[in-house]
């Protein structure tokens, strides 16, 4: 009895020493047991166009594996059927045969078909849920985009990809009996996911299809080695499109996007520069006339020709018929430093995004500098001896077309936060001319069009401006850049393009050949979409037009 | 000794009631915890969906294939030279009429 007695009491010490003094530690190796965390995947933030179209979505699909060893031997019949409920998704033959070790039966099934099958797994198979990145316009919109994947990151989904991937979730689950995971604890200290931020961009999703469409068809044409071109709100530096050609390299990956990556001799586009700086420092007089009739001039002992002879031309008669003996004439009446200062306003020289990755600064070289000589100036005053990006093309055109004001480029048009989409807002870089200069130079850039090297530019019923160019390439498998930079309508313009085919065949090679045809189609079908650009920024039609679609 | 008894019974009573409530409590946990996985799994699916819908919506108005579309149907977008801004309203309030004119 005794013996009974002091039994009991020692069982229940230890009850109380269990359930009481010692309760957090057996909980602990309790839960360890039979608890555990489940990462819960953040789903990737969304990439939109300005429009609110899809360029970049997710996609949850399956994989569905088998580990034979697992497989009672004689079950093999029920991993057959298992296959044929796959159906067009499996990937092996039935009926299947025993291996070593793993095997996939299926991938990239969608995951909402694939709920029933992953209920009921035959043993020794199981399933594996993956987040897969898609994008609808394909290689349309690949070279601004980028990817996302197990290759590798880059473009957009590089540069966004701090707040485009989210934070990853915890949950805790209890294990059943069986060992599968089936309950969550809500009571436990549970991180629900956040979900990676949805972003807008400034592309215009139609645009840029048209555009990738146009420039692949002027390449093959004219058997260029790449293509570039990007269409510029230039109200607000926003980027409409921006097409690239090849968009993928010999091997698949993603080729540069010669928009902003890369660089080139920018041709006669850049004359531009040289006349609205002698405009801009009040250095012409309304009846001044330059002798080009000698067809070249000589700097520091150096020949610069004109492409065919010339008369005596005024100053806008330069642009007009791309005389480079003019235009060197014109840089003549400036300082070294003073076209130096004109370029970088311009916004040359300087990465025009700022973060994109591999964005491309060009090259202007500083006077007094080592990389700068006696031709230096007239060189770069006809576009050589500096090397740019279509995009600061299109940028600088963009200060000419809406009255001096360079903007920074904007990709990102908006962000989505808790209170809806936040708005980027556009920035001004520099004024590097006045509203007067810019409608001199616009003028300029009609006649260019009109009576000029630009006639094959010509917009059908829309006045249009803009200047061809043609760049000399010293390497061996390009021998020319065929350039066009247009603006419409000429009088007051919303919409401003650049386009670049780089290693044209030859009789292809004058910027009037490649790109200014190129250059007119595009803006035909964009501005047959959305007539209403035609009409100018500020007309009182292109608002009615805006409030209606409101 | 019936005092003793007494306080054993109420002991075991009150071990038992606590038992019972130590269950219930239990019970309702689990009820959470299940009704939790359920609603967690349906967000889920619900999400699956929503990103396959708009991957649909995508494709569906891809413009290539609304380009195809409109072709097919006689439809696609028309030459400039057959719009003409025929009357410029000099009212106060500005307005235009933009007009599709036949060659």
């Amino acid at each position: 009895m005794v013996i009974v007695s002091i039994g009991f009491l020692g069982m229940i010490a230890r009850l109380i020493s269990i359930q009481m003094i010692h309760h957090a530690y057996y909980e602990e190796i309790a839960d360890a047991q039979h608890t555990t965390s489940a990462v819960v995947e953040a789903r990737r933030g969304r990439i939109l166009d300005r429009n609110g179209f899809l360029l970049a979505g997710n996609r949850t699909v399956v994989l569905f594996q088998v580990y034979w060893p697992e497989v009672p031997l004689g079950s093999e019949a029920l991993v057959d059927s298992f296959l044929t409920a796959l159906g067009p998704n499996a990937l092996s033959a039935i009926p299947t045969t025993r291996q070593p070790g793993n095997q996939i039966l299926a991938n990239d099934v969608p995951v909402l078909s694939a709920l029933d099958l992953m209920e009921s797994l035959p043993a020794g198979v199981s399933f594996r849920i993956e987040q897969e990145r898609t994008y609808p316009l394909g290689d349309n919109v690949a070279g601004i985009v980028g990817r996302f994947g197990p290759e590798g990151t880059e473009g957009l989904e590089d540069w966004l990809n701090e707040v485009l991937k989210g934070e990853d979730g915890e949950l805790q689950v209890e294990r059943s009996a069986a060992g599968r995971f089936n309950l969550t604890d809500p009571e436990a200290e549970n991180v629900a996911a956040v979900d990676g931020q949805d972003h807008m961009l400034t592309i215009d999703a139609r645009f840029q299809c048209i555009v990738m469409e146009e420039l692949l068809e002027a390449v093959e044409r004219t058997g260029g080695d790449w293509g570039a071109a990007v269409v510029l709100d230039p109200s607000n530096g926003a980027v409409l499109a921006a097409a690239s050609v090849p968009v993928r390299a010999d091997n698949g990956s993603l080729a540069l996007n010669h928009c902003f990556q890369g660089y080139h001799e920018p041709g006669s586009t850049f004359k531009i520069v040289t006349y609205a700086a002698c405009i801009e420092e009040g250095l012409l007089e309304p009846s001044q006339t330059f002798d080009c009739s000698d067809g070249f001039i000589t700097v520091a002992g150096e020949n610069i020709r004109d492409s065919h002879r010339l008369e005596v031309l005024t100053a806008d008669e330069i642009i007009i018929y791309s005389s480079n003996v003019g235009t060197v004439m014109l840089s003549q009446l400036l300082s070294d430093s003073i076209l130096y200062d004109y370029c970088r306003e311009f916004g040359f020289g300087y990465k025009p995004i700022v973060g994109y990755p591999g964005e491309s600064r060009g090259i202007v070289p500083v006077p007094g500098s080592a990389a700068w000589t006696g031709v230096s100036s007239a060189q770069i005053a006809i576009g050589q001896e500096v090397t740019v990006t279509p995009l600061h093309l299109a940028l600088a055109f963009g200060a000419i077309a809406n009255g001096g004001e360079l903007f920074y480029p904007r990709l990102l048009a908006a962000s989505w936060t808790e209170e809806g989409w936040e708005e980027t807002v556009p920035v001004v870089r520099s004024h590097p001319v006045s509203p007067a200069t810019a409608a001199i130079v616009r003028r300029t850039l009609t006649s260019v069009i009109e009576e000029g090297t630009g006639t094959t530019a010509a917009v059908t019923g829309v006045s249009t401006a803009g200047k061809t160019g043609t760049a000399e390439r010293l390497s061996e498998e390009s021998m020319y850049l065929s350039a066009f930079v247009g603006m419409v309508p000429a009088e007051d313009p919303s919409l401003v393009v650049a386009v670049v085919i780089d290693g044209p065949d030859y009789e292809y090679r004058w910027g009037s050949a490649s790109a200014a045809p190129a250059f007119s189609a595009m803006v035909e079908r964009m501005l047959a979409m959305e007539p209403e650009l035609a009409l100018g920024r500020g007309s009182a039609a292109a608002d009615m037009f805006a409030e209606a679609d409101e | 000794m019936g005092g003793m008894r007494r306080v054993i019974l109420a002991s075991i009573a009150g071990l038992l009631i606590l038992a019972v409530v130590q269950v219930g409590i239990y019970n309702w946990r689990l009820a959470l915890a299940m009704r939790h996985k359920h609603l967690t799994d349906e967000l889920r699916e619900l999400e699956w969906k929503v990103d396959e819908l708009l991957v649909d919506r995508a494709d569906l108005i891809s413009p290539d294939r609304l380009e195809d579309l409109g072709e097919d149907l006689g439809l696609g977008p028309l030459p400039l030279d057959r719009f003409r801004v025929v009357d410029l309203d000099h009212r106060q309030d500005g307005g235009a009429v933009i007009a599709f004119v036949e060659r």
